[in-house]
């Protein structure tokens, strides 16, 4: 196998141990302080395998307090940067992200919207679903104006996703102008994305989904392949592309809607990650996919411990850690592969 | 023997404008069709019909005698295979990893390519001259390169129906002669090949040649019956002669005229010398490159 094979390969060992040392390191960072190897014991004890089944020194910070955080990390991270992965291949366009079919801010509509208003139909919970439910129907919206008699053409779809994008940005900005103050203080805290309070309840809830979209974008690996040549392309070549883009903004909307709903809008993830991970391992969505969802957890975890820790006491936002980071370092990318890789081709 | 692609009344209309006025016509495996005729004539129109990308709004595409329609994507996909004009990749995949496309209806989900699909590639880079660019992404390749990568594609597809648009428009030289013997070649294993060509001199190397003039089918026949100076003169308005080669008697066309007058730049002449294809009146010989210009 050529050196080429050989540095895939191990481009995804080295995403799992990134992901591995992501995971100890946002365990063990915080007010207390854990080293690596007790952060091991807990997770040892708590899977049957430590020695003698005496109760570890902090255990009780890593398990219950750190540990639901970060598997929601993880989960946030890897749902976004799968997203994001696909929609790229649908729109053939390695500028999309999950804002492009409407979902982040419908979700932001839905969760402003019970804030300000007041809704509390299910207590703590109200604002997550009615993020995801707002951020699915916005998806609905942008594919039922771009689908007309079963074909939905691509300019469409992002054109109506654009319309709805800027709708739904005047409906938070509406929301925003009649909030109070203390509501004010909820609006920014969730638009500017943050993990704190994350509970094993959010984990239960937002786990399958993710888990199905990701899996579900796995199987259809080849498709979005296809759809790299053109629609007409992939066509002549058994893709069923209307159907196809229709399951793929499905799945991609379901795994952002969930992770918007726990999180709040976090940006870049869904954009940066895919695009790295393509220069490392190339295209192909069979490995493109799940290695995203590796490093998109990997990112989420090292964003969400710097944003604990940077500024203690205080937590900074989540969203402005990934943007911070992500913007410069995507500015240095595009100019860096317009030389080496002759443009966006 | 059932044709392995046909048109039957095909008429395509699109805002008002017939694009494609009840073209009938058949394909037969082992056999090469060439399609002319001037731009906007419904070749690439006629072409996305037989290739079941649009259906026809009036009368019927059939592949193996049944209608396109009914197949599944994929069942389609197995036996036509289809080289677009101009195919821009979106991706920085490999040309390996592209050609490899070609392959993806024949695997079974969730399969890796096997050992046959390995070959199928490496065979198609060696037909198209291409075996030099596979780890090279299709992206930073020229037009020309690129044009190579998209045929190495779908000879990988292996189908037995392959339609090309324009296959040649962006080779230089060596590699448009090498594809026009690629399309005899495949015609010769058994398929049934479409190929819209713009230049007559390619054409004429086909089994048979239609000639497509404002969605009508002219004339669909052996090269030297569908290539007249009439046939050219009445479709493209340009005077040709038309001499027979000397290997193999296919018609020869050459511009009767390339002297700039404003009569022959601006109107089409009435046509005034006509060799009949095959005839043995040529002014200077059909050996000589351009008998024109002997005559100078």
């Amino acid at each position: 196998m050529s050196a080429q094979g050989w540095w895939r390969r191990s481009a995804v060992g080295l995403l799992v141990v990134l992901l591995a040392v992501a995971f100890v390191a946002n365990l063990g960072a915080g007010a207390v302080t854990v080293p690596p190897g007790d952060v091991v014991a807990v997770l040892l004890h708590h899977a049957g395998l430590g020695d003698s089944g005496a109760v570890p020194k902090f255990d009780a910070v890593v398990w219950d307090i750190r540990l639901p955080r970060a598997v929601l990390a993880a989960l946030v991270g890897g749902a976004l940067a799968v997203a994001g992965a696909a929609l790229q291949a649908v729109f053939r366009n390695p500028l999309a992200e999950p804002r492009v079919i409407g979902v982040a801010n419908g979700a932001a509509v839905g969760a402003v919207a019970t804030i300000v208003l007041g809704f509390e139909v299910v207590g703590i919970y109200t604002v997550p679903l009615a993020a995801f439910v707002a951020g699915l129907a916005a998806t609905g919206v942008v594919f039922l104006v771009a689908t007309q008699g079963n074909r939905t053409e691509t300019v469409t779809l992002l054109l109506a996703g654009i319309a709805v994008e800027v709708t739904a940005a005047a409906g938070t900005g509406l929301l925003i102008f009649l909030a109070d103050d203390q509501q004010l203080r909820d609006i920014v805290f969730w638009t500017l994305g943050s993990l704190a309070g994350a509970t094993w309840t959010q984990i239960a809830a937002i786990g399958p989904p993710i888990l199905l979209a990701t899996i579900g974008l796995c199987v259809l690996g080849r498709d979005l392949d296809l759809l790299a040549l053109g629609d007409r392309e992939a066509g002549h070549l058994g893709v069923r592309v209307g159907q196809i883009r229709g399951l793929v903004v499905v799945l991609a909307a379901l795994a952002t809607g969930a992770a918007v709903a726990v999180a709040g809008v976090v940006g870049f993830v869904g954009l940066v990650v895919p695009h790295i991970v393509r220069l490392a391992l190339g295209p192909e969505h069979r490995r493109l996919i799940p290695a995203s969802a590796l490093g998109g957890a990997a990112l989420l975890l090292v964003a969400d411990l710097v944003a604990r820790t940077l500024v203690v006491p205080r937590e900074l936002p989540l969203g402005v850690v990934t943007a911070l980071v992500g913007g410069p370092y995507f500015l240095w990318l595009i100019r860096s592969q317009r030389t080496e890789e002759g443009g966006w081709g | 023997m059932t044709p392995a692609l046909e048109a039957r009344d095909v008429t395509v209309t699109i805002g008002g404008k017939t694009l494609v006025d009840r073209v009938s016509l058949k394909v037969r495996p082992s056999e090469l069709l060439a399609i002319v005729g001037p731009n906007g004539a419904g070749k690439s129109t006629l072409v996305s019909v037989l290739a079941g990308d649009r259906s026809a709004d009036d009368g019927s595409a059939l592949v193996d005698g049944v209608p396109i329609g009914s197949l599944s994507r994929r069942d389609l996909a197995r036996r036509r295979a289809v080289l677009p004009q101009g195919c821009h990749v979106a991706f920085p995949f490999r040309t390996e990893q592209v050609v490899m496309m070609g392959r993806y209806p024949l695997l079974r989900r969730g399969h890796l390519p096997g050992p046959a699909d390995h070959a199928a590639v490496a065979s198609a880079l060696r037909t198209t001259d291409t075996v030099h660019l596979a780890q090279r992404t299709v992206p930073t390749l020229s037009g020309g390169e690129q044009a190579r990568v998209s045929l190495a594609r779908v000879l990988a597809q292996d189908a037995p129906i392959v339609l090309l648009d324009e296959p040649s428009a962006a080779l230089d030289l060596r590699h448009q002669q090498q594809v026009i013997r690629l399309c005899l070649h495949l015609a010769a294993e058994g398929r049934a090949v479409v190929a819209i060509v713009h230049d007559l001199n390619q054409a004429a190397a086909a089994d048979r040649v239609a000639v497509l003039h404002q969605g009508r089918l002219v004339g669909c026949d052996a090269p030297a019956h569908a290539l007249t100076p009439t046939t050219i003169a009445q479709v493209f308005g340009v005077d040709v002669d038309v001499t027979s080669h000397p290997s193999d008697g296919r018609p020869v066309i050459h511009p009767a005229d390339y002297r700039y007058s404003e009569r022959n730049s601006q109107e089409h002449r009435p046509h005034q010398r006509h060799n009949r294809a095959g005839g043995s009146g040529s002014r200077s010989g059909g050996a000589f490159p351009y008998p024109g210009r002997g005559g100078r």
